[in-house]
C-alpha cells in the first residue's frame, strides 16, 4: 500500500465559507479516522481559526490538531500592514512559534481574501518566507459560493454570474518564483481539463526548480503519467482537498496510475516530506 | 477482498461489472481504439457508454462499447437521427450539452432529438450545471413530462453541491430521470447522502473519459461507506438494468 501524507486539506469552520456540503469532519477525532480509512498516514492540514467572529471559537479545534503526531499545520496568512479579518492571528514568523504550533507551510488565498498576488503588497511577507524557506501554498482556483467545480465557474462566466480570475494570476506566479527562489511554492486545486491549465502548468513546472502542484483537483486523462513521463516526478504532490472534496478521488487516482511504485510513492508522501523538511526555521 | 480494499491496493476490478456511462472518443485526446482498450483492460473497465461521431468503434468492439450520438440542432435531420437510433449498439444521444451550443435544454433547438429519443424509447445523457439558464437540472422535469419514453440522465448531477441535492430529488421523484455522477470535484461524502436521499438503483458511475481519468471517479464510490452491493450497482448493474429494460443491451 502507497504511503500516503496529504498536502491539501482543511478542518473546522472559517468565515466565509459556507458551502452546502453533503458530508463534513467535526473533531480531530473524526479526521484522523477519515485519513485512516483512505489509507492517508499524515496530512498537511488547514487549521480553524481559533478565535473568529464569523467562525465561531475553535480553539479547542486548533489545540487539538496541533496535539496530533500525524498532522502538521498550514496556516492561512494575509499581507501585512493590514489587519486581518479572516480570525487567524498575525503569523508570528519566529523559530519558537512555528515549532509550538507544528507549522510547516503557510498559505496564500488571494481570490478568497481579495488582494493581487503582486509583489507591491506580498513583497514585505515574501521576504521574510523566503528567508525562512517556508513551503507557501498558492490556491489560485476560483471558488464561489454558489458553484463548487471550476468548470461550472466557467459555465457561470459565461451567462455573466461570476468571473475566473485565476486565470490572470498565472503571469503573478512566474513572477513571484523568479523573485523568491527560496520559497517553495506549491500551487493547489488547479484542474487540467481538455488542456486548458495543462500548458500553463507543464511549462511553469519546467521553468521554475521551486513550483510544485498538488493533484487534488488534476483529475485529466493521464494527468499523473504525463508529468511523470515528463521528468516532473519531483514536483508533484498528493492532495485531497478533504473536507470539501471526496478523499476517494485523489487517492484512487494515485494508486491505479501506469507509473512504478517507487514513483507512487514519490508522489504520495516522498515528494512533501523532502520539500518540508527542507525549511530552515 | 473488498472493493475499498482493492482501491487501496490500486488492484483491477475484475470481478464485478464495470460501466462507464460517460465517456467519449475524442481522437485529439487519445489516438487509437487500441489505446482505449488498453487502458480499460488495465483498470477492469468492462463496457462503456461512449459518445462518437460515426458507429466504427461500436461496430470493432461490440462487447465492450455502447454509442451515443452527439446532436446538433441545426445540421441534424430526423431521419438521419432515427436511423442512428435502430443501429444496434446504440443507446441514445449524449453527451448532449446545452452550454456548449448556448441553447436551453427545453428550447425549440432540442425538439428533434427529445421527439426522436421519445418515438425510439432511446436514453439522452445531459449535461447538467446548477446555476445555470441552460442546463439547471429542475429544467429536465418539463421535459420527463412531456417526453415519457425518453430515459433522461443527468450527467454530472449538476455540478454543484446544491445541483446534486436537486438532481437526487428528481431521480427519487420522477420515474424516467437519473443521474450520473462525475464531476472535477467530487463532493464529500456525496456517495453516503445519496444512498440516503435518492433512488440508488438510477444512479451511475461515469468518467467523461477521455478528458477525465476513470480512477478519479471511481475512487468516491469504492472507498464510501455503504454496502458492497449499493457499489456495485453504482459502477455497473443499475446502467445495465437500465439499458436492459430498454432493450438496448448488448
Amino acid at each position: 500500500m502507497t504511503k500516503l501524507f496529504d498536502s491539501f486539506c482543511s478542518f473546522g469552520n472559517r468565515a466565509g465559507f459556507k458551502f452546502p456540503r453533503l458530508g463534513d469532519v467535526k473533531t480531530v477525532t473524526e479526521l484522523v479516522k477519515e485519513m485512516e480509512h483512505f489509507g492517508i498516514g499524515k496530512a498537511l492540514v488547514m487549521p480553524p481559526p481559533p478565535k473568529s467572529y464569523h467562525a465561531g471559537n475553535q480553539d479547542h479545534l486548533y489545540n487539538d490538531l496541533v496535539k496530533e503526531n500525524n498532522i502538521f499545520l498550514r496556516l492561512p496568512l494575509l499581507p501585512k500592514h493590514g489587519k486581518s479579518f479572516s480570525g487567524y492571528p498575525e503569523l508570528e514568523l519566529d523559530r519558537n512559534y512555528l515549532i509550538d504550533n507544528k507549522i510547516k507551510a503557510v498559505s496564500l488565498h488571494p481570490l478568497r481574501d481579495k488582494f493581487p498576488l503582486s509583489d507591491w503588497v506580498l513583497g514585505d511577507l515574501l521576504k521574510e518566507l523566503n528567508k525562512m524557506k517556508m513551503v507557501t501554498v498558492l490556491n489560485i482556483a476560483e471558488i464561489s459560493p454558489h458553484t463548487y467545480s471550476p468548470f461550472a465557474d466557467r459555465m457561470v462566466d459565461l451567462v455573466g454570474g461570476n468571473n475566473n480570475a485565476g486565470n490572470y494570476y498565472w503571469d503573478k506566479v512566474h513572477e513571484l518564483a523568479c523573485k523568491y527562489p527560496g520559497i517553495p511554492f506549491v500551487l493547489a486545486r488547479l484542474t487540467g481539463d481538455s488542456g486548458r491549465y495543462r500548458t500553463m502548468i507543464n511549462q511553469i513546472l519546467e521553468k521554475h526548480d521551486n513550483i510544485y502542484i498538488e493533484l487534488s483537483h488534476n483529475h485529466c486523462l493521464d494527468a499523473i503519467e504525463d508529468l511523470v513521463s515528463g521528468d516532473k516526478i519531483e514536483k508533484i504532490l498528493f492532495g485531497t482537498n478533504l473536507p470539501i472534496q471526496d478523499p476517494g478521488q485523489a487517492v484512487a487516482q494515485l494508486n491505479y496510475a501506469d507509473i512504478s511504485q517507487k514513483d507512487r510513492e514519490r508522489i504520495g508522501s516522498g515528494n512533501l516530506e523532502r520539500i518540508i523538511g527542507e525549511e530552515e526555521i | 477482498m473488498n472493493l475499498r480494499e482493492k482501491a487501496l491496493k490500486g488492484l483491477k476490478l475484475d470481478d464485478i461489472l464495470v460501466i462507464d456511462a460517460d465517456a467519449h472518443y475524442i481522437e485529439e485526446w487519445l489516438t487509437g481504439y487500441d489505446k482505449y482498450m488498453e487502458t480499460m483492460d488495465r483498470i477492469g473497465i468492462d463496457k462503456i457508454a461512449c459518445s462518437m461521431i460515426d458507429l466504427e468503434f461500436a461496430d470493432l468492439y461490440p462487447d465492450r462499447v455502447l454509442a451515443k450520438r452527439p446532436y446538433d440542432g441545426y445540421s441534424d435531420e430526423v431521419d438521419d437521427l432515427k436511423r442512428w437510433m435502430d443501429k444496434p449498439g446504440t443507446i441514445g444521444f449524449g453527451e448532449i450539452n446545452p452550454n456548449g451550443h448556448g441553447q436551453p435544454c427545453t428550447g425549440k433547438f432540442f425538439d428533434k432529438m427529445w421527439e426522436v429519443a421519445d418515438s425510439k424509447k432511446a436514453m439522452v445523457l445531459m449535461h447538467t450545471w446548477y446555476p445555470n439558464p441552460y442546463c439547471d437540472p429542475d429544467m429536465l422535469v418539463e421535459i420527463a413530462d412531456r417526453y415519457p419514453n425518453v430515459l433522461i440522465t443527468l450527467i454530472h448531477s449538476g455540478g454543484s453541491v446544491e445541483g446534486m441535492i436537486k438532481s437526487a430529488r428528481l431521480v427519487k421523484k420522477y420515474e424516467n430521470i437519473y443521474m450520473e455522477l462525475n464531476n472535477t470535484g467530487h463532493h464529500y461524502g456525496e456517495i453516503e447522502y445519496l444512498a440516503k436521499h435518492t433512488d440508488i438503483n438510477k444512479v451511475f458511475y461515469g468518467s467523461d473519459w477521455s478528458s477525465e481519468d476513470f480512477a478519479s471517479h471511481f475512487g468516491p464510490i469504492l472507498f464510501a461507506r455503504v454496502s458492497e452491493k449499493i457499489k456495485e450497482k453504482i459502477l455497473g448493474l443499475n446502467f445495465k438494468h437500465a439499458m436492459e429494460r430498454m432493450g438496448r443491451y448488448r
